[in-house]
């Protein structure tokens, strides 16, 4: 084999090399999937806590991992646990004088049976991740990622029994940078636990089944 | 007249030097593009800052499909607290953070006279204080693509590849600042910049920019502005 014909094989391979390179990086970004953490700032309320203490029941609802394959945007794997136990924890801490918390796999409220193991509370408050939903800038056509949530959220007397039930929706959209897919959702969904958390502490007071427990631990 | 073959070569080096030089120059120059500002104030309260007073710019975030962008306060907060006369900022995640949940999207006060009724809730205007907070200064507006055509196509073989065609877009960036005192809880002016400029991509086997920045400009000319409203001349 001459030198230049050496030479021509090699050029040939690396163009194939360079070929099937670049049609793998196309399949890779074309199928890729993205996984999220979602993290952020967990603010302290700006507002009088009330002068109760309450059980806060953290079923296992709020450890939701939204996992979603979108047409043209790949797989998505989003966890909102650690967030949302850090955010409501404060948010509660930051709301009532004293808050103790358990964590339930069950429906409903701590029973009369575990009661015993909270004496000093005068209500329980369980907060449930009822849905949760992004949008990309390709589905929405906006130049935005967002995010909504609903929280369900119940009060229950100490020994146990409903009170009171509110929903509440909340929205976050963040601007994305190329490449930066997964802050932007991270971004909006923090938002979003926010939103409804504002709502919480700022609406849930006013309830009049809130009111009223109010009244009747006075 | 004679000339040497050195001083020949000599002359014909500098000459491509200074071709060179010269393209580069016209391509520095046309890959900044021009973006005209025209920016205006509108004064309703004689405004003033003490060196431990601080700012602080909050984006106005809406739930349609428009919101200042995080990027725009940032090139805002950069100008201000920077040069010969500095501002002092307070960042506005940290003071949104401290002011939870009062100046979320949903819940932030929507003029001075709505600030005044926030202060009624116990510990905000106190929180204010401790940070020596003077001024806010709401922005609000955008940069959107108002015009774009032209075609572009890029190809790639085992040959090689390349870009070839010219594409064009114009932006519009829009953006006013509503200052508030919250010593007297009222709305001290508002100033606006407006910014329009068109860029460019030239396909001449690569693709070469030219990009205009409205947005970019627009910030320069709000900040400076603004800078002039709160600490003068």
């Amino acid at each position: 084999m001459t030198m230049d014909r050496r030479i021509t094989n090699k050029r040939s391979l690396f163009s194939r090399l360079w070929l099937v390179g670049l049609i793998s990086l196309l399949g890779f970004l074309a199928s890729c999937s993205t996984s999220v953490q979602v993290e952020g700032e967990v603010p302290k309320l700006l507002i009088p806590a009330i002068d109760r203490s309450v059980l806060f029941v953290k079923p296992s609802s709020l450890d939701y991992t939204h996992d979603e394959s979108l047409p043209r945007g790949g797989d998505w794997s989003i966890a909102l646990g650690p967030m949302n136990d850090a955010f409501f924890r404060e948010l509660l801490d930051s709301m009532f004088v004293s808050v103790a918390q358990t964590r339930v796999e069950t429906e409903g409220l701590v029973g009369a049976g575990e009661q015993a193991l909270f004496p000093d509370v005068d209500g329980q408050v369980r907060i449930d991740l009822v849905e949760y939903g992004f949008l990309t800038p390709q589905i929405s056509g906006l130049n935005f990622f967002s995010a909504s949530t609903k929280f369900r959220i119940e009060l229950g007397s100490a020994d146990g029994q409903t009170l009171g039930v509110w929903q509440v929706v909340g929205y976050g959209k963040a601007e994305a940078g190329t490449f930066q897919a997964a802050d932007a959702v991270n971004s909006a969904t923090v938002l979003a636990i926010r939103d409804a958390g504002a709502r919480i502490a700022i609406e849930l007071p006013r309830q009049s089944f809130f009111q009223a427990w109010l009244e009747a631990t006075r | 007249m004679n000339v040497q073959p050195g001083a020949e070569k000599r002359e014909m080096a500098l000459m491509s030097r200074i071709g060179q030089a010269a393209l580069v120059t016209i391509t520095l120059f046309l890959m900044h593009g021009c973006a005209t500002t025209r920016v205006e104030q509108n004064r309703q309260a004689i405004t003033g800052i003490a060196a431990d007073e601080a700012m602080v710019i909050l984006g106005r975030a809406t739930y349609n499909d428009r919101q200042t962008e995080e990027s725009f306060t940032d090139c805002l907060e950069d100008i201000l607290s920077s040069g010969d006369r500095p501002i002092r900022l307070v960042p506005q995640q940290e003071f949104i953070d401290q002011m939870y949940p009062w100046f979320e999207p949903r819940t932030a006060p929507g003029s001075a006279s709505d600030l005044g009724q926030l202060f009624m809730v116990p510990g905000v205007q106190a929180k204010i204080a401790d940070s020596k907070v003077r001024y806010l200064a709401w922005i609000e507006g955008d940069t959107v693509t108002i015009d774009k055509g032209g075609s572009m196509s890029c190809t790639v073989s085992t040959f090689g590849g390349g870009c070839f065609g010219m594409s064009y877009w114009e932006q519009d960036a829009s953006y006013e600042a509503s200052i508030w005192d919250v010593q007297t809880l009222d709305t001290t002016g508002q100033i606006s910049a407006d910014a329009n400029g068109t860029s460019y991509l030239a396909g001449l086997v690569v693709p070469v920019p030219i990009l205009a920045r409205p947005g970019n400009a627009a910030c320069k000319g709000l900040a400076e502005q603004l800078r002039t409203f709160i600490a003068g001349d």
